[in-house]
């Protein structure tokens, strides 16, 4: 008789292949990755957005042609195609952004060339376009991307807010109307340094206290709960066997 | 070596593929890209003058000047709104890029550091607290803040300034010069005065740089103006700068023209020509009681006395130091000794220009200096001591050439 095969109860569906990169595996506060943008362009929330969207733009790309040619490329050779691979993307990106978004472009400055050598992107490329297939590839880029850029417009949000009282849309992005969302007055509220590294860091860090902090508090739940599970279980199973016992004492008499 | 070949075969698509798409995106986008660039490049001119209309500028490259390019500027109904200088300034930190924004009254509308290579911290501090100061002030006669804490950018943008002014303005100066003397092309401004009639002397050059004449600035009922001499001190005449008209009031001294300046006896009427008067009399006690040094790095010199004794001469030099010009008096008696030295006016920070002076004071006695005993003593201000070092041996070696006719 054959062994029955055993299912791989981890392979996720694509909706949890998507949302995975939100919350439970975000780049920045789960891996750490991408953490030079995070700091350096993240002192609005618009300029936040806008490498968020360029980002997108180069892993999703990235993900599918690696993934495409993934049994072409020798291995010897694999992580220099991937950055060739990326870098052309990366170039592409650059070129629109300063045709079509030229204040972006000159805010984000060096960053976007850097995009390059962003961990995430290569990381990607490697632990899962390279094994997997092309559709497949194609969300969890678009996952993690999503993450990567929910996670820095919750750090420019925090920011921008704080240095200035006010969040600002239209100034780097030609969206066709200029203003902003909030707008206290400066006087009151403007903290500058958040606007500076100084900033950048403290609002990291405290923004991946609370995430850590939420994390383990889920995490504590869920073990509570399953050593709560486990207890009940062996308590289902000792009365049992004492059933047993008395039934087969009773039995004998 | 079939696996090296496929290895090499499958980067070589690759690259070809990657270059494939990037041409193609270069493409798509390089008009764009340009015509954004240019935007960005005409911006800082939208700035200074938001009712520009950008198709009718005229842009005129200029040459042997700091400012590289004078753009004029009108709006859509084609009316002068003024003129925007944009100039090109290398010193010892690198260069300065700088674009000044001058309406069509002469009025400094902004200056703006577009780029530069100087350091990026005194730069935005130039920008914030300095460089608006200048808004406003007239092009013809600006105001510098003499304590920056970022001297040598200041000084690149003074310099752009003062070359936008010739460009925009004129150069009025020269212009009132030629009235009198036809074959003057250059000046030179070799002293301010604090305390007199007239508030500046400068020297007038031909085409050669000869020296040709000397002319005396003062400001009469808010109109400036200037007494002309040869280099014998013949009076020429008086001029209106930038137009100014007191030519009603200059005609009272006609009679006075190429006349020797110490012959000439003031009798004039009239409130204005009294005024001018006083002025004319401070510029002849000037020329009677001093010389003109005909020397680099000096102005003038005068004879010192002692019970009615001839004791010395005393040379008024100056020389550029590092925030500005020094003027010091050197006294040198008949022996050709270096007896004292005075400071008039010191433009360098006080800290290092006062050490060195007083190192400069421990040559007393000396007849002659050579720089490498200067150098010695410079204690850290270069700028400082080089100005000193060049008034005192050029007032030494003057001394000694005249006293040995």
């Amino acid at each position: 008789m054959a062994k029955p095969v055993k299912k791989n109860t981890k392979e996720l569906t694509r909706l949890q292949n998507l949302t995975k990169g939100f919350i439970k595996e975000n780049p920045i506060f789960v891996f750490l990755l991408g953490m030079c943008p995070a700091l350096a362009v993240t002192s609005t929330l618009e300029t936040s957005f806008g490498m968020g969207l360029l980002v997108i733009f180069v892993l999703v790309l990235s993900n599918v042609v690696v993934s495409l040619i993934k049994d072409l490329i020798p291995r010897e050779v694999k992580i220099p195609a991937y950055i060739v691979i990326i870098s052309t993307f990366v170039t592409i990106v650059g070129m629109l952004t300063e045709a079509f978004a030229p204040l972006l472009f000159e805010s984000l400055g060096i960053f976007i060339p850097l995009i390059v050598v962003n961990c995430l992107i290569l990381g990607r490329a490697e632990s899962y376009a390279s094994k997997n297939g092309v559709i497949n590839s194609a969300i969890d880029g678009l996952g993690m991307a999503l993450g990567f850029m929910f996670a820095l417009m919750a750090i420019g949000l925090v920011r921008e807010f704080m240095a200035t009282g006010a969040i600002a849309y239209g100034v780097y992005l030609p969206i066709g109307v200029e203003g902003s969302i909030v707008n206290l007055d400066t006087y009151l509220f403007s903290i500058a340094v958040f606007s500076g590294p100084a900033g950048g860091f403290i609002v990291i860090g405290t923004l991946l206290a609370i995430h850590n902090s939420i994390q383990i508090s889920k995490q504590k739940k869920a073990d509570l709960a399953r050593q709560r599970l486990i207890e009940e279980k062996k308590r289902i199973a000792l009365e049992r066997k004492q059933q047993k016992e008395m039934e087969s004492a009773g039995g004998n008499a | 070596m079939l696996a090296k070949l496929k290895i090499a075969l499958v980067l070589l698509i690759i690259g070809a593929t990657s270059g494939l798409l990037i041409w193609g995106a270069n493409e798509l986008t390089v008009d764009r890209i340009e015509e954004n660039r240019e935007r960005a490049r005409l911006a800082v001119y939208v700035d200074m003058f938001p009712n520009v209309d950008l198709s009718s500028m005229e842009f005129e490259s200029i040459e042997n000047s700091s400012v590289v390019e004078k753009i004029t500027l009108y709006d859509s109904n084609g009316n002068l709104l003024g003129y925007a200088l944009r100039g090109v300034h290398n010193n010892a930190l690198g260069f300065v890029n700088v674009v000044v924004g001058v309406d069509r009254n002469n009025n400094i509308i902004d200056v703006k550091i577009t780029e530069t290579a100087n350091t990026a911290t005194y730069v935005q501090d130039l920008r914030s607290d300095y460089l608006p100061n200048l808004k406003t002030q007239d092009i013809r006669n600006v105001s510098y803040d003499t304590s920056t804490g970022a001297t040598i950018t200041y000084n690149s943008v003074r310099i752009i300034i003062e070359d936008a002014k010739l460009l925009v303005a004129g150069d009025v100066i020269l212009e009132a010069y030629q009235t009198v003397l036809e074959n003057a092309e250059s000046y030179e401004m070799i002293f301010e005065f604090s305390d007199e009639a007239f508030n500046t002397e400068y020297i007038i050059f031909d085409a050669d740089e000869n020296r040709i004449g000397y002319a005396y600035h003062a400001e009469i009922e808010d109109k400036p103006m200037a007494l002309i001499v040869d280099i014998n001190d013949v009076f020429l005449g008086l001029v209106g700068v930038d137009h100014s008209d007191l030519d009603s009031a200059f005609t009272a001294f006609d009679n006075y023209l190429n006349t020797a300046i110490e012959d000439i006896t003031v009798d004039v009427s009239g409130s204005t020509e009294e005024v001018i008067g006083e002025m004319f009399e401070a510029v002849q006690t000037l020329l009677t009681e001093t010389f003109h040094a005909e020397a680099p790095y000096l102005v003038r010199f005068s004879e010192v006395f002692e019970d009615d004794n001839l004791v010395g001469y005393a040379y008024i030099g100056r020389a550029s130091g590092f925030n500005g010009y020094n003027i010091v008096r050197v006294t040198i008696n008949l022996d050709g000794e270096l007896t004292e030295l005075e400071t008039i006016t010191s433009r360098d920070t006080p800290g290092y220009y006062n050490d060195v002076f007083g190192n400069f004071q421990d040559f007393y006695g000396i007849t002659e200096l050579e720089e490498s005993t200067a150098i010695d003593v410079y204690a850290g201000a270069t700028g400082s001591g080089d100005s000193l070092y060049r008034i005192v041996s050029s007032a030494l070696n003057y001394h000694n050439e005249r006293l040995g006719e």
